[in-house]
Formats: structure tokens, C-alpha cells, sequence
């Protein structure tokens, strides 16, 4: 009795510490700041930007992603968690999937301010699929003539919004899937399965009125409520997936990867 | 005479949900196999790249620097030595990538001693051709830690397969070996950092 007492106390403990690991590993690994929701492909955390800067340059970006495919996010934090400036970067095109997965054309920029404490560091971390267009060179390039120079200013909108610029111009000659271009494809799917909803339910009411014809009026009332929300709910989805491109809004990550492409800097 | 013939066919049965269960934890293992020598050429390919750098950061820092002759036929040697290491991807044993991972780390202390001495020549470290080239082997070295840490999880996965029940039995059949690992080393590998 004793001896199963201690055994149960033992697995207890166990499961407790195993648990308590977990926390803690996830706490560890928390300094990389989860996916925005709903996306968004400029996050700045550190709060270097305006409110009108952070629009400009996210409608900047998300029509470039509509027109091209190719994601670029922009993510400004004021603590690195002890990571390198590259790793972390990747950490968050990885985590967050930037770029589709077909062609892992994604672009991390990030850039941790200077404080008074602490030096400024930036980086653009560029996705397998992209690293032809944009070589190690001209991402260096880039972040020397571009970047440090208007971060020395205090100019963080112009060094990150001309960056962008440039790495737009690069993308574009690379990949120029339109998003555009792959939605017929979609809708016709949605288009048929919502035929073949209706034609389902027709089935069903119609059979169903056949086998209790003449049957009271209240359990015909049933069934409209019944198949209503069915509709509703479907019609809603197609709604919220596919009105975030027409609308201008950012679609999301596409789950692209990175392979460590890219260059780093500090001032 | 039923008897025999009901226990016949138990043992058809058996066989061939046997045979069905081979065959498709073989396909399975093949496909692991071929993600490790995938993910193994990925491997290659990084480091091919850091041996194609080398030669115009040595032509370059020996213009600013021709007294370093020594450091400089160090990295030129350790590349030799390193390049000359090749494994085709189905010799990735223990052994073979311990092999691979010395040349190649001995490559990347050599690297880090020119580095180092490219510090004491301040026109060699304003030159724009150098700069660029060190943000190459910069990207480099993260790719190469990218692919490295990629390998390794493809290999795990791998041989936790050919060992775990009762896929092992199968692995044992078709001589599926174990895969290795690369280690982590102490620094080694980490791109030497310059301020500008």
C-alpha cells in the first residue's frame, strides 16, 4: 500500500517537473515574438516608427506582396534575448512562415534601435528562393549605404522605408506570381462544393417532405432554421479568407524558409 | 478437410498484412533516407561555397598583407584539405562526418586567424572588396549553421526510425545504417565578427 502510495507520488512528481520544463523552454524561447494576428508584415515592437510611418510602409509592403507574392516583414525590437541579430531574424521568417512555400520568397528586416545602453543592430535575412536576386553583397550594400547611415540620423523611417525600396526593385525581377492570378482557381472550388451544398440539402428536404408529406407545419419551420446558419457560416468563411486581398489588407504568411542568406550590421 | 483449409487462409491473411506492412515501412525508410542525403548535399553545397570564397579573400588579403604568408598558406592549406574530403551521401556514417567536420573546422580556425590579422591592417579593413567579402563568408557561416542543424534533425528523425520497433526489423533486413551527427564545436564554427 505504502509502497504504491510513493509510486503514484513519484509519477506525480514527475509529470510535475516534466511540465515545469516545458514552461520554462517555452519561456526561453519566447524572446522571438509570435505571429502577429491578424498578420501584419510591419511590427514594430520597439516603437521607432509613427502610427502614419507603420500604414505607409505596411500598404507599401502588402501591395508589393499582392502584386509579386514576395513577402517582405519589417520588425523592430528593443531587446534581442541574447540571440545574434541574424539568428533571431531568421528565428521569426521561420516562425512566422514569411514568404509562400513554394518559392520561400520572403524577406526579414529587422532592426533593434540603438539605446543608451546598448549599440543599434539590423539585418535582412533573405528567403532561400529570393537569394539569387538579392546576394549577401547587395543586402550589405544596402544596409551600409542605406540603412546605418539614416539610423545615425535617427532617421529610422527613411532607412528601413528605402531599404525596402531597393529590395523591392531586387524581388521583383526574381518572382512575379501575382496573388491574383491563383484566386480563380480557388473560388471555382468553393464555387462548386457551395453547388453541391445546396444540391445536398435540397436532397435531404426533399426526401424528408416526401416521407412525412402533409406533415405540420412547425417541423418544416425547424428545418429552415436548421439549414440556415449552414449557409450563413459558409458564406461568412469565404468572406474573411478571400476579402483580405481584395480589401488591401495583408493575406498572411505563406510558411516560406530561410536558409541563413543575408548580411547584418551595426552602428 | 474445412478445418485446414479455414486455417490456410488465416495464414494467407496473416502473410500478406505482413508483406503490406513491409513493403510500405520499406517506402517509408527510403524516403527518410533520401530527406538525410538531401539535406546532406544541402550540407555540401554551404560548405563548397565557403571553399569558393576563400581563394579571393587570400588574393585579397595578401595585396594589403604579404607579410602574413604563413597565416595565409595555413587557410589555403586547411581548404585543400578540406575540399579534398568528400562522402557520398550513402557513407554518412559516425566516422566519415567526424572526418568531414575536423577538416572543416580546422578550415574555419584558419579563417578566423586571418581575420584576426586583417585587424592589424587598417587599409586592408577599409577596403571595400574586403568588407564585401567578409559579409559573404558572414552569410556563409549562418547558412552553413542552418544546414548543419537541419542535417542533424532529418538524421535524428531518421534514425530513430531504424531503431524503434518493429520498423527496425525491416531496417535490418535492407541494411539501412545509421546516420551521424555533426557536433557542436566550441566556437569553431561561429563567423568571426568585425566591427566597421
Amino acid at each position: 500500500m505504502m509502497q504504491k502510495m510513493m509510486r503514484r507520488f513519484r509519477t506525480f512528481a514527475l509529470v510535475l517537473c516534466a511540465s515545469l520544463f516545458a514552461a520554462l523552454s517555452a519561456a526561453a524561447s519566447s524572446a522571438i515574438p509570435a505571429r502577429p494576428n491578424p498578420p501584419r508584415l510591419v511590427n514594430d515592437l520597439a516603437g521607432i516608427f509613427t502610427p502614419m510611418q507603420t500604414a505607409s510602409l505596411e500598404t507599401m509592403l502588402v501591395n508589393f506582396d499582392d502584386s509579386t507574392s514576395n513577402q517582405i516583414a519589417v520588425v523592430t525590437v528593443n531587446d534581442l534575448g541574447g540571440y545574434e541579430v541574424a539568428d533571431f531574424a531568421r528565428e521569426i521568417g521561420v516562425g512566422w512562415g514569411v514568404g509562400s512555400s513554394d518559392f520561400n520568397n520572403g524577406i526579414v528586416v529587422l532592426v533593434k534601435p540603438k539605446t543608451e545602453g546598448s549599440g543599434g543592430e539590423v539585418t535582412i535575412q533573405v528567403g532561400y528562393g529570393l537569394e539569387g536576386a538579392i546576394p549577401d553583397a547587395e543586402c550589405w550594400a544596402i544596409i551600409r549605404d542605406i540603412m546605418i547611415p539614416s539610423f545615425k540620423e535617427g532617421d529610422y523611417f527613411n532607412g528601413v522605408n528605402n531599404a525596402c525600396l531597393r529590395l523591392m526593385g531586387l524581388a521583383s525581377g526574381e518572382i512575379k506570381a501575382s496573388r491574383n492570378g491563383r484566386d480563380p482557381d480557388d473560388v471555382a472550388i468553393l464555387t462548386v462544393l457551395a453547388f453541391l451544398f445546396v444540391f445536398f440539402f435540397y436532397l435531404i428536404l426533399k426526401y424528408r417532405n416526401k416521407n412525412n408529406s402533409g406533415g405540420s407545419g412547425s417541423s418544416g419551420g425547424n428545418r429552415k432554421v436548421y439549414v440556415g446558419p449552414i449557409f450563413g457560416g459558409g458564406f461568412q468563411d469565404s468572406g474573411s479568407s478571400w476579402g483580405g486581398g481584395f480589401n488591401g489588407g495583408f493575406g498572411g504568411f505563406g510558411g516560406g524558409s530561410f536558409g541563413g542568406g543575408g548580411a547584418s550590421g551595426s552602428w | 478437410m474445412k478445418k485446414g483449409l479455414s486455417s490456410t487462409l488465416v495464414i494467407i491473411v496473416i502473410l500478406a498484412v505482413c508483406l503490406l506492412w513491409g513493403w510500405s515501412s520499406y517506402n517509408g525508410l527510403v524516403k527518410s533516407d533520401e530527406g538525410v542525403q538531401a539535406a546532406w548535399s544541402q550540407v555540401e553545397n554551404v560548405y563548397q561555397r565557403r571553399a569558393d570564397l576563400i581563394p579571393n579573400l587570400v588574393a585579397t588579403v595578401k595585396g594589403y598583407a604579404e607579410h602574413e604568408s604563413s597565416t595565409l598558406e595555413a587557410v589555403t592549406e586547411a581548404r585543400t584539405k578540406a575540399t579534398g574530403i568528400n562522402i557520398t551521401a550513402d557513407e554518412l556514417t559516425e566516422d566519415n562526418i567526424k572526418k568531414f567536420q575536423a577538416a572543416q573546422s580546422e578550415l574555419s580556425g584558419a579563417l578566423s586567424r586571418l581575420i584576426a590579422v586583417a585587424e592589424n591592417y587598417p587599409d586592408l579593413k577599409a577596403s571595400e572588396n574586403f568588407a564585401t567579402l567578409q559579409k559573404q563568408l558572414e552569410g556563409t557561416e549562418n547558412r552553413i549553421a542552418v544546414e548543419r542543424k537541419n542535417f542533424n534533425e532529418t538524421a535524428r528523425a531518421y534514425n530513430t526510425k531504424i531503431r524503434q520497433f518493429p520498423t527496425n526489423i525491416v531496417a535490418g533486413l535492407f541494411n539501412f545504417d545509421k546516420k551521424g551527427y555533426f557536433e557542436a564545436d566550441e566556437g569553431a564554427e561561429k563567423a568571426p565578427e568585425v566591427k566597421f
